[in-house]
């Protein structure tokens, strides 16, 4: 059983194996500037229908500068479990605390 | 079903795009411009400040149509407040004001009506236009073509076309799709909000506030908005302050030296977007594609200003673009790197310059220094002797 511990990195152009998040996003303070989308280094297509980076998929980088460049503040995430189910295909859960140690 | 051919497709229909279209008509090419949005320039994401130079060099007339303000100079102010004035209509008050013969330096432009304007110029020269139409992908085929696949009001559709243009801007997936890093570091890219709002007064010029206190990596800013309403907005480099774009606004608005002059300021609109202090893209071409605009960063890495850029490499790609297939030259990644060989020419390699400057001035740690080189590379780069003015 490998565990990955949730490292908090304080230096967000270092991208390092992290525990895959979902993001969120306020719609109510989203101004549709799409700041999100140019800093994230995520390939083509991860981005939602409204010009924001992608809501209700996993984001395995969780570089989290899409939260930082936002100028309202109002991109957040939550955590999510990795794990394979039993046909040997990856599988997320979200993870309630938000801090638990994800085991694969 | 027959696919529809073009010579150029063009994703994305901002001041970048429309012009590569117009110009790539102009030099007979058969040209598609397509742009996701129901209404061009919105959510607007941009100051709106272009230099006359800019707009007459891309053959943009200067019209009531989009202009917001004329503008003929700038104030540039250090953290406390005090100020250089640059105004040119006392610089060079035969050819600067408001009079008979004399003209603005530049204007601050209503985007909305900008951007559809210069869509509405390229749609005159004979481009075909669609909107609600995004792009989906593109894949270079053995003709020596590329297909692109597109959702025209939930329709998917393919065309082929020789070259795809990529001005879909900051956010760019164009660039993407041809493995381009188009994505911008966090410390390169400025997060940007602003307010247009009533009751503050302005006098014809673009203020520009220094100071790590008020916009640390970046700068605030005063502009004229028409009709008595005024812009006040900043860029920050949030690894350089913990409050974002909203916070340091507000701060700027309520504790600056300028907070008995917006104590009674009202908002009427809320904006703003990423502006990138980076380095031009250094790959901007790939098989059957080129970005221009933001897409490939165009912008001035010390102003954060884009649309002459956007427009100065929407002449030089739709001119390139004509030439290239003119000549029945196959448009393989090898033959379109001349089209950013020409634009470093025209201005990328300016553009690399100050971005040496830029770097240079927040790099320094020293936060009192890096203030005044801010405020005097400013107050020098608007000056009429700037060797930097044409960009």
């Amino acid at each position: 059983m490998v565990v990955l511990t949730f490292i908090q990195s304080f230096n967000p152009s270092i991208i390092t194996m992290k525990q895959p998040v979902i993001f969120q996003i306020g719609w109510n303070a989203c101004i549709k500037c799409g700041a999100c989308v140019a800093v994230c280094p995520q390939e083509a297509g991860f981005i939602s229908d409204f010009d924001t980076i992608a809501v209700g998929k996993p984001c395995d980088i969780a570089c989290m500068v899409c939260e930082d460049i936002c100028p309202v503040s109002t991109i957040t995430h939550e955590l999510v479990e990795a794990g394979m189910n039993g046909r040997g295909t990856p599988y997320f859960t979200f993870n309630g605390n938000g801090k638990k140690l994800v085991e694969v | 079903m027959v696919v529809q051919q073009y010579d150029v497709v063009v994703i994305g229909s901002g001041p970048a795009g429309a012009t590569t279209a117009r110009i790539a008509a102009e030099n007979g090419l058969k040209v598609l411009l397509c742009d996701k949005r129901q209404e061009l320039g919105a959510p607007i994401q941009c100051s709106g400040a272009v230099s006359r130079h800019g707009l007459e060099s891309a053959g943009v007339e200067p019209s009531d149509e989009y202009i917001l303000e004329p503008i003929y100079g700038f104030g540039i102010y250090d953290s406390n407040g005090d100020s250089t004035t640059i105004d040119y209509r006392q610089i060079k008050p035969d050819e600067y004001g408001e009079g008979e013969n004399r003209k603005p330096l530049g204007y601050v432009v209503d985007r909305r009506r900008f951007d559809r304007y210069l869509m509405t110029m390229a749609e005159r020269a004979g481009v075909e236009v669609w909107l609600k139409t995004e792009g989906i992908g593109y894949q270079p085929i053995e003709d020596g073509t590329c297909e692109i696949q597109l959702r025209r009001f939930n329709e998917k559709l393919t065309v082929k076309a020789k070259v795809l243009v990529g001005a879909d801007g900051l956010q760019s997936q164009v660039g993407k799709w041809a493995g381009l890093r188009t994505h911008i570091k966090l410390t390169e890219l400025a997060s940007c909000l602003q307010f247009i709002v009533d009751k503050v007064e302005t006098a014809g010029l673009l203020e520009i506030v220094t100071g790590h206190e008020w916009a640390p990596g970046g700068y605030a800013w005063v502009f004229p908005k028409g009709n008595g309403y005024a812009e006040i907005g900043l860029g920050v480099i949030r690894t350089m302050t913990k409050l974002n774009a909203q916070e340091q606004l507000d701060h700027f608005i309520k504790q600056s030296f300028f907070k008995e002059r917006f104590s009674n300021c009202r908002i009427l609109e809320v904006q703003g977007g990423g502006v990138p202090l980076a380095a031009p893209l250094k790959t901007q071409y790939a098989d059957n594609l080129i970005l221009v605009g933001d897409s490939a960063r165009h912008v001035n890495p010390i102003t954060g200003g884009g649309i002459h850029t956007a427009l100065s490499s929407g002449v030089i790609a739709g001119n390139f673009l004509g030439e290239l297939l003119k000549t029945h030259k196959i448009p393989n990644r090898k033959n379109l790197k001349t089209y950013q060989d020409l634009w470093l020419e025209d201005m990328g390699n300016k553009m690399w310059q100050l971005y040496e400057v830029k770097k240079e001035i927040f790099n320094t740690s020293d936060i009192a220094v890096r203030d005044k080189m801010l405020y005097n590379t400013m107050s020098e780069y608007f000056s009429p002797n700037s060797e930097y003015k044409k960009i």
